[in-house]
């Protein structure tokens, strides 16, 4: 990745943002730190000064003048570099004891020159007090208060440093971030890219953890296979159309064919038309069938879910179809549970359901009992139709859902081979799986929504 | 009755006239939705035939600037699309009733027939009566020659509707949509087997037959007398 590009990125950008709002906090931050320590460091100084000079009032009360000028030239002389500086000059002005120190007011800022024999260096700023002694003699004690400079250099710089390495570190980092957000974006941007030039199995890579990312590349590749599945199923129904309807048309073209060449006679020739015209409403019928599934595949029909009570569809449906069953001495039970409340499309519920439910009643011989259970299962609503009649072969179990799959002991029976695969469209529709299996003896076709908590997602 | 047929396909429109010419009907034809707009506000019609996809206007504009207008004629709804969405679509716009292509000209005749005499606004009506035969519509109590008939709630629905369109033809597809609010055909005969309970429940051990089957058409119930 070039720099230019890496500096147009987003996740830089941020960095920098980073970067000044931590530079603009660490300012204030900063300069609270510097005056607030110089203002304790000052009020330290000044308590020094104040206690030092009545300590040496004291002194002066207690044992006068001379011991006074003993103490302070013992101080002054013993004093350590930046400690207090001591001055006691007599009422003209004279040194008695410790150093000249010029001061003008009881109190203020004295700049002191460096002490005689020490290596030249510039005047030292002091804090001082000074008072007169009832004798009038001037007694000064002064702070230096250079080493409080020292300390807010030290401070000053301290920050400097904390600002230099974490606007390299925001920089950095930034960089970092940037290369590697764009390293997972350009990945997805590939994909997209070899979608678009026609590799429609192509996804993103999907990393092990559970970031944004991973979350993000997931969701692409969920949408991208639900794409892919709808272009199956319009390849599927193209095929389907090509292969499925062109026998019914064909055998319509040798019929009507041959009604033309051999018709013995007027009513022979409108037998035969009707025949055709029959003919044609079969294939208008399973035309029909395909364009529903490819309707209800498209999902477009989610938009309109409200909610459904399966016990009361299964009761329904068991009412109306009973009469049915009863004149091929069949019986239809019902066992629904209370309060199965989905969100779902009635219409096509009803028709997966009737669709079952035709289903048991043309595929198993008379006597056969159908019942419909309406239940929860683990917490899930599961809705099937279960018959005791000959079952279908292990083998063919899973293919009865696919479009104009007929068994082969079907195969003689009306029908056009897509009322199942109509029943699992429904079923996906609704996020629900649709499995036949054996039901000892007989065929239990059941289908299991999510969860209430999955509802919607398929 | 006086039909406007509103369609752009030559043949259709003219299989649709010719059809309803010789059933004694006056009809008028536009090829495009705007024309079909103009006249169906312009004069009065017995009953509109719209097909969906039109030139101009489609169907299901025209159907509803109509009715924005307050024209209130019947609407019958033709249309190749066969779609659950696309039906909703023409009901919503104001059509009365509904028809895929291709159809039987059986099935058109009898839907046209059911929506003309539709009453402009439904009357709270809580009887209705046929020859002997009389329907409590809030008891949900059937007579018939004084004599109570017991029946399922689907048979009551199906003579309820039956008797409202007394004397006319109503076809399977009616029945479905109507009686079992099913707008797919099932494959078994669940329309005949109730049609034949309950004419054994109404009819059986009476003078004369009020439900009679018109083969390859459809139900009707009507007064013998």
């Amino acid at each position: 990745m070039t720099l230019p590009r890496l500096l147009r990125t987003t996740s830089f950008r941020f960095a920098l943002l980073y970067a000044a709002v931590f530079a603009a906090s660490i300012g204030p931050l900063g300069a609270i730190v510097y005056y607030s320590t110089r203002a304790a460091l000052e009020q330290r100084a000044r308590a020094q000064v104040d206690s030092e000079l009545r300590a040496l009032i004291t002194e002066y009360r207690t044992r006068g003048l001379e011991r006074l000028i003993v103490v302070v030239a013992a101080r002054q002389q013993a004093r350590r570099r930046d400690a207090l500086e001591y001055s006691l000059n007599t009422v003209q002005g004279a040194l008695l004891a410790g150093r000249h120190i010029p001061v003008a007011e009881a109190s203020g800022i004295v700049a002191i020159p460096p002490q005689e024999g020490a290596p030249a260096a510039a005047p030292r700023r002091a804090y001082y007090r000074a008072v007169r002694l009832d004798n009038g003699a001037q007694l000064v004690v002064a702070d230096d208060l250079d080493w409080i400079d020292n300390v807010q250099d030290a401070i000053l710089n301290a920050f400097g440093w904390a600002l230099a390495a974490g606007l390299v570190l925001a920089f950095v980092g930034g960089v970092w971030l940037a290369t590697r957000f764009l390293e997972r974006l350009d990945a997805m941007t590939r994909t997209a890219s070899a979608i678009v030039g026609g590799d429609l199995s192509s996804r993103i890579p999907v990393g092990a953890g559970d970031d944004e990312f991973d979350r993000l590349a997931r969701a692409f590749n969920a949408m991208l296979d639900r794409l892919a599945q709808l272009m199956e199923s319009l390849k599927q129904v193209t095929n389907d159309v090509a292969h499925d309807l062109r026998t019914p048309l064909a055998r319509l073209r040798h019929a009507l064919d041959s009604a033309g060449r051999d018709a013995v006679s007027l009513p022979d020739m409108r037998a035969r038309i009707d025949a055709a015209a029959h003919q044609i409403d079969g294939i208008l019928e399973t035309f029909a069938a395909l364009l529903r599934i490819a309707e209800i595949e498209g999902g477009v029909r989610r938009a309109g879910f409200a909610p459904v009570d399966l016990g009361d569809l299964a009761g329904r449906l068991a009412d109306d179809w009973r009469a049915v069953a009863e004149e091929r001495r069949q019986t239809i039970a019902v066992e629904a549970a209370p309060g199965l409340v989905i969100p779902g499309d009635r219409e096509l519920l009803t028709q997966l359901l009737a669709n079952l439910l035709e289903n048991a009643l043309r595929h198993t011989p008379e006597g056969t009992r159908i019942r419909i259970r309406a239940a929860r299962e683990a917490g899930a609503p599961v809705l099937a139709v279960i018959d005791d009649g000959p079952g279908v072969a292990e083998a063919e179990r899973d293919k009865i859902f696919r479009r104009f799959y007929r068994t082969e002991r079907s195969r003689t029976t009306p029908g056009g081979g897509l009322g199942l695969a109509l029943a699992a469209a429904v079923a996906e529709l609704h996020g629900a799986t649709l499995s036949a299996d054996d039901a000892r003896p007989g065929l239990a076709v059941t289908l299991r929504f999510p969860a209430p908590a999955n509802i919607g997602k398929p | 009755m006086k039909i406007l047929i509103v369609e752009d396909d030559a043949a259709t429109a003219a299989y649709l006239r010719d059809g309803l010419l010789a059933q004694g009907h006056e009809v008028a034809h536009a090829d495009n939705g705007r024309d079909g707009l103009f006249r169906a506000s312009g004069e009065t019609f017995d009953v509109l035939i719209v097909d969906r996809m039109l030139p101009e206007l489609d169907g299901v504009g025209l159907v509803r600037r109509l009715r924005e207008a307050g024209v209130r004629t019947p609407t019958l709804f033709l249309t190749a699309l066969g779609g659950v969405d696309d039906r909703v679509a023409g009901l919503e716009a104001g059509a009365d009733d509904y028809l895929v292509k291709p159809f039987a000209f059986a099935e058109l005749a009898a839907r046209l027939a059911a929506l003309a005499r539709r009453p402009p606004l439904p009357e709270a009506r809580t009887r209705l009566a046929l020859a002997d035969l009389e329907i409590d519509l809030i008891d949900r109590k059937v007579t018939r020659a004084g004599r109570a008939i017991d029946l399922q709630p689907r048979e009551f629905e199906l003579l309820r509707y039956l008797v409202e369109n007394a004397g006319r033809v109503v076809t399977r597809a009616m029945l479905l949509e109507n009686v079992w609010e099913y707008h797919f055909d099932p494959k078994t005969n669940i329309v005949e087997t109730h049609v034949s309970r309950l004419r054994a429940k109404v009819d059986k051990g009476f003078d004369a037959d009020l439900i009679v089957t018109l083969r390859g058409a459809g139900y009707m119930i009507r007064d013998p007398a």
